[in-house]
């Protein structure tokens, strides 16, 4: 092997053609970061965001419940809740036996 | 020795595009995501000729150069303009190929003819005139086998592409003196394994 000849391979390699690109491949480029974009996680703001609404129908579904049950409990029983509580500790916590 | 096909712009053209990257990124920054598209078609020349180095099916240079330009999109808050985009995205497609390379590389390191044409044989049989580009691509890419990837990465740069000891420390962010000891190591497999070769050749 004369040492030139790896030169000479090289100086013909370098003219070689590279391929190019295809028709379209800034679109297949941009589908592809349209579809990261959808896969990466996003930063806790717009975690938080994204959240908030289902949050607030959280929030608003226990309040409803919560109104609710107070308002089927005053049906069932005429008594407050405090005074519902006296009884109940008169009954249970300081009976005299 | 012929000139070296390396993509290079023009200097006026050049200071142009790198005003318009800056704007063209600012936009793309602030959500205007199909702006993109516009910096793939300004610098896909650049990154094929890069990654085109080292892979010769056109295919797997799409997915190669798409590689590129995804890994230049999730870094793109990365880039603090004090060099230009085209330098910038260069090195990503630099240290793409190498990762291409370290995939690809062949649990076996011998040299053997499976993937050579009968011209490149009988070139190796009796290398009278100078080879077709392809052919020398061919063997180059067999003799190769032998390289570890940055070796390959770092002789490709230097022997094929005609770039500098420090233009390389640039691009793969070694030191000029690794680039050098890398590059004489290549060199000296390469002609061994060159030697096997003509050798060897049927």
């Amino acid at each position: 092997m004369k040492p030139d000849r790896l030169h000479v391979l090289w100086a013909a390699a370098a003219q070689a053609e590279t391929p190019k690109p295809e028709a379209g491949f800034e679109e297949r480029v941009l589908r592809a970061v349209r579809l990261e974009r959808l896969a990466a996680p996003a930063c806790l703001g717009e975690q938080i965001a994204r959240l908030l609404p289902r949050v607030a129908v959280a929030a608003g579904l226990v309040i409803l419940a919560g109104i609710t049950a107070d308002l089927a409990l005053a049906h069932a029983a005429p008594d407050d809740l405090s005074t519902s509580l006296t009884r109940l500790s008169e009954q249970w916590l300081f009976a005299v036996k | 020795m012929g000139q070296v096909r390396r993509y290079q712009e023009p200097v006026a053209q050049s200071n142009r595009v790198v005003n318009e990257d800056v704007e063209l990124l600012a936009r793309i920054r602030n959500g205007a995501v199909d702006d993109y598209a516009e910096i793939v078609r300004r610098h896909q020349a650049q990154v094929f000729a890069i990654v085109g180095r080292f892979e010769r099916d056109p295919h797997h240079c799409q997915d190669l150069a798409q590689e590129t330009f995804i890994k230049a999109w999730r870094a793109l808050d990365q880039f603090d303009g004090r060099v230009p985009f085209q330098h910038w995205l260069a090195k990503i497609a630099v240290h793409t190929a190498l990762d291409h390379l370290r995939r690809r590389r062949r649990a076996r390191n011998e040299v053997g003819f499976d993937d050579l044409g009968e011209d490149a044989l009988e070139w190796l049989r009796a290398p009278a005139s100078d080879p077709a580009p392809g052919q020398a691509r061919e063997l180059l890419d067999l003799a190769m086998r032998a390289l570890s990837p940055v070796e390959r990465l770092v002789i490709t740069l230097q022997g094929i592409e005609g770039r500098t000891v420090r233009e390389i420390s640039e691009l793969t962010g070694s030191s000029g003196v690794a680039v050098r000891v890398r590059a004489f190591r290549a060199r000296a497999k390469l002609r061994r394994a060159l030697e096997q070769l003509e050798k060897r050749v049927p």
